[in-house]
């Protein structure tokens, strides 16, 4: 590819920011970069040597990006069920008239689980927008500019939403299931 | 089971609690028939509420056996089925669903039926003008009156058209202004519609307004008369006050026989009977 059309693809015109040189003596090369070091100051100048031990610490950075996110998927998950176990107790009444009305326990165990899957898409929804409105943000600022490269696309935004329904579904199962074998004449009693 | 009897109790027995054991109930035998307006009285304690429990499928029986048009609960497997068919619940605490508006609540039975939700509205609808509530259709419960809210509480009792109310202390939240509207509403569903209705209160005003008492004492029935026979007794201890001779005479029933009210009979005395019957007396 030419200089000038990945300087297009990338939207940086006339800049360059990497810059490959191959020396012809290997002996030579510590004198290279020390030259190079003096005359631009301003350019970082690393070994190939150096590249693929950074490129080990890219796995690792990598990794840990992955771990962090299974936690806050982990904690999302716990939080989801947090709310509904809460907001079951709270409406252990309510639950006690619906089911003294007729309602069975089926009747139940869907309205809560599709109350946790309404209340995780919307949480997963807002997520979105808010990632979308915060990295923009963040793009802007002059210390952050440049380190972060945005890129979105519907299959992360799929993914997002899939796992919040995912979360919802599960993290409402057991509200749920307890709510449904609540004995109407107990829960009409609580307080 | 007896004639036109749309609830029975045969040696109906509740017992609580696994070391010191309470009997809520023991061995009620109780017939009611189809039609009747009756209250159960009693202290604290008494069993009133259990009865009730029974009777709506809320709970099982130690023993004995409840039937409730013709199904002998205690072999219904299905009674959230039943509950949804055959009874409808007037609890003392309203239980309206606070986020949802009047015509919602009295939906909410309806959820389990096979109606539209087109059909449904509209039965609400109607269901809410039969209790005086015609306008008050999209009122959250916290925009409308207890004795409203109760009135929400009937229509939705009456939304799945059951053979049987029960009503658990109606009363026991309103003052007793509304707590005689709310008795009047009853009353004109149990001549209009022919609905059984079963409440359970302490107060005797309450009691005059229906049919029939039934007094609990510890789990037991002690007492069981129609309502018309007890004005007769108010009638006799009136004669120990002022009214004198004629009451003594006990010519109460001739009097009440002129002014062609019943005391045996389904008929109810009401308040505005009660007073002709005074005047006359006076």
């Amino acid at each position: 590819m030419r200089l000038h059309n990945a300087q297009m693809l990338f939207k940086q015109p006339r800049k360059v920011s990497f810059v490959g040189i191959k020396v012809e003596d290997p002996d030579r090369v510590e004198e290279v970069r020390r030259r190079i070091e003096e005359g631009f100051p301003e350019v970082f100048v690393s070994m190939a040597a150096d590249f693929a031990e950074g490129a080990v610490d890219i796995k690792v950075t990598r990794s840990m990006t992955w771990a962090i996110t299974m936690l806050a998927i982990i904690v999302s998950g716990v939080g989801m069920t947090n709310t509904m176990v809460m907001t079951v107790f709270e409406r252990t009444q309510e639950i006690g008239v619906l089911r003294a009305l007729g309602w069975r326990k089926s009747r139940v165990l869907g309205m809560i689980l599709r109350e946790s899957i309404v209340l995780s898409l919307a949480s997963g929804l807002m997520g979105v927008v808010g990632g979308v409105v915060l990295g923009q943000v963040l793009n802007a600022m002059p210390g952050v500019a440049g380190f972060i490269r945005l890129s979105f696309s519907p299959v992360l935004f799929t993914r997002a939403l899939v796992i919040a329904l995912v979360l919802g579904a599960g993290g409402g199962l057991y509200p749920a299931w307890h709510a449904s074998c609540l004995q109407p004449l107990e829960a009409l009693r609580y307080e | 089971m007896s004639e036109n009897a749309i609830v029975e109790t045969r040696d109906l027995t509740k017992i609580y609690g696994d070391g010191a054991e309470v009997r809520a109930l023991d061995g009620v035998n109780l017939v009611v028939r189809e039609g009747e307006f009756l209250t159960v009285m009693g202290p604290s304690g008494s069993g009133k509420s259990t009865l009730l429990h029974l009777i709506g499928a809320l709970d099982r029986p130690t023993s004995g056996q409840v039937i409730v048009q013709g199904q002998d609960l205690t072999q219904v497997r299905d009674l959230d089925r039943f509950r949804s068919r055959t009874v409808g619940f007037v609890f003392q605490l309203h239980n309206l669903i606070p986020t949802l508006t009047a015509q919602e609540n009295v939906e909410i039975p309806m959820h389990e039926g096979r109606l539209s939700r087109r059909a449904r509205r509209k039965r609400a609808g109607e269901l809410l003008a039969v209790v005086g509530l015609a306008e008050r259709v999209d009122f959250l419960p916290n925009q409308l009156s207890g004795g409203e809210r109760q009135r929400v509480a009937i229509a939705r009792a009456l939304a799945n058209e059951p053979a049987i109310i029960l009503a658990d202390e109606p009363t026991g939240n309103l003052d007793s202004v509304s707590g005689a509207e709310l008795m009047r509403t009853l009353r004109r569903l149990n001549q209009t519609q022919g609905t059984t209705i079963i409440v359970v209160s302490h107060d005797p005003k309450v009691a005059r307004a229906t049919d029939r008492r039934i007094t609990l004492q510890d789990g037991r029935i002690v007492d069981d008369h129609r309502v018309g026979a007890e004005l007769i007794e108010d009638l006799r201890e009136l004669a120990h006050t002022r009214l004198g001779e004629l009451l003594r005479q006990g010519r109460a029933e001739d009097i009440m026989a002129q002014l062609g009210l019943k005391v045996d009979g389904r008929e109810p005395l009401t308040g505005e009977e009660w007073r002709q019957v005074l005047e006359e007396l006076v």
